[in-house]
């Protein structure tokens, strides 16, 4: 009795495990499989090889797909392996060429699915031919050259700099524009001032020309010959100075001072006079 | 509004003042790339190779025109580490180009033939996984191949099958006193 349990256990169990070889090292044939080509391909051709995956229950498990950047077998070398919940995409290269035109197969592959099962991923022909004719002889054949050095592209460079030239060229314009106006009878009195000033520098300059430039721009400004006793007008009328007052009055007092009295006292300093004038520009400016 | 015009006049000068300096360094440089381009067209002999992947490039070429391929795998190989990678490609070839030049002047049967074949074999192979479109690699490493084929198997030996473990030899030390 014991003998027979014993041997129907052994059967079942044999009748399970050969079941269960049998569907695992099966190939499973629902996948379909496909290449963007199959035939004419030569030495260095990529093949991209789909295998739709659709049909299965469970995904693959990523882990036992085969390594990239490895070759496989004798003629093909996998680049890298694309992975949707659809398909995947082996991207081969050939790497070997027969001596004539022969049908190879691509890997067989065997990947894990999600419950455990192992499953082989089917393979399919393609044919792989040369591209150089051995009819003379091997040593008949020359190699290709050496690549040539390229210089390096300036192209682009050139075209960077000639953008920054022309934002420099024009903010510079328009910053001179501003500062001095367009032109000369359309420049406002301070700006006129400064301008003449600045180029006076270059020359011989009499703290007098000095004092007398800036009174001009006063006066411009103002519509009228503004004096010391009635710089309060002068604020009144343009607002936008009063900031400046008491620079502006101890201008008026030093050219007083210098101009009208019996006594010519100290001359005006010509570098207070610029700073002067460019303070009152700065303000002329804003206002 | 002053507010606004003091803005507008401050932005303006620094956008003159960044174009300046942008200029500045954008003509540097185009004069350090031309620097660069005589020395690759060969118009400047100098012994200090610039350090430009471009230039060491062109060196080797120089050094194979020379006779010096030693000189030229050397240098070829420095600009492999570099990271023009667009020069990697062209880099592998030549190299390759050199390991087959070298083969070629040996006899068929010499086993560093063999070697240098294989060499060069390995570098067409780079070159063509970095670029496939480069034909002249394809050209020669076919014949390369044809200089020393690569057969397929007879039998695959080998087959590692699924889920199967491999086997783990432990090698136990053990003392031995002395009787």
């Amino acid at each position: 009795m014991i003998n027979l349990r014993y041997n129907i256990l052994k059967y079942m169990m044999f009748i399970v495990v050969t079941f269960y070889a049998g569907i695992s090292h099966a190939v499973d044939d629902s996948m379909a499989i496909s290449a963007d080509r199959t035939w004419g391909l030569v030495l260095g051709d990529d093949v991209n090889v789909k295998i739709d995956l659709s049909t299965l229950d469970q995904g693959i498990d990523k882990s036992s797909l085969p390594i990239e950047g490895k070759r496989y077998g004798t003629w093909l070398y996998l680049k890298t392996i694309d992975r949707t919940t659809s398909q995947l995409i082996f991207h081969y290269q050939i790497v070997n060429v027969p001596l004539k035109n022969t049908a190879v197969e691509t890997p067989r592959i065997d990947v894990k699915q999600a419950d455990g099962q192992w499953l082989t991923l089917p393979s399919m022909s393609i044919t792989i031919g040369p591209s150089l004719a051995v009819a003379e002889g091997v040593e008949n054949i020359i190699a290709k050259p050496d690549i040539k050095p390229t210089l390096i592209s300036t192209d682009e460079m050139l075209q960077r700099l000639e953008f920054f030239i022309l934002i420099a060229v024009v903010s510079g314009l328009i910053l001179v524009w501003w500062h001095f106006g367009w032109k000369t009878k359309n420049r406002q009195p301070f700006a006129q001032a400064v301008h003449d000033l600045s180029r006076l520098k270059l020359h011989a300059v009499t703290p007098e020309q000095a004092a007398r430039i800036l009174h001009t721009a006063f006066n411009h400004t103002a519509g009228t010959v503004v004096v010391y006793g009635e710089l309060e007008g002068l604020f009144k009328q343009c607002p936008w100075l009063q900031p400046l007052q008491a620079d502006i009055a101890s201008f008026y007092t030093q050219s007083e001072q210098h101009f009208f009295a019996r006594n010519a006292q100290q001359e005006p300093d010509i570098d207070s006079v610029r700073k002067l004038a460019k303070a009152c520009r700065v303000k002329e400016m804003l206002a | 509004m002053n507010k606004l015009y003091h803005l507008a006049h401050w932005l303006l000068v620094a956008i003159a003042v960044i174009s300046i300096i942008a200029i500045g360094q954008t003509g540097y440089a185009l004069w350090q790339t031309t620097k660069i381009n005589a020395f690759i067209n060969g118009d400047v002999e100098s012994e200090l190779v610039p350090d430009h992947a471009k230039a060491q490039f062109s060196q080797a070429f120089r050094d194979v025109e020379q006779g010096k391929p030693e000189l030229a795998l050397e240098t070829l190989t420095t600009v492999l580490a570099t990271n023009q990678a667009e020069l990697h490609a062209a880099a592998f070839f030549n190299r390759g180009n050199i390991h087959l030049r070298e083969a070629q002047t040996m006899a068929a049967g010499d086993t560093a033939r063999i070697a240098l074949v294989g060499l060069a074999k390995q570098d067409y192979r780079n070159a063509l996984l970095l670029n496939s479109s480069l034909w002249d690699a394809r050209y020669n490493l076919e014949l390369a191949l044809l200089m020393v084929p690569e057969e397929p198997p007879l039998s695959q030996v080998f087959d590692k099958s699924k889920g199967r473990k491999g086997i783990i030899v432990n090698s136990l030390g053990f003392r031995v006193d002395l009787p």
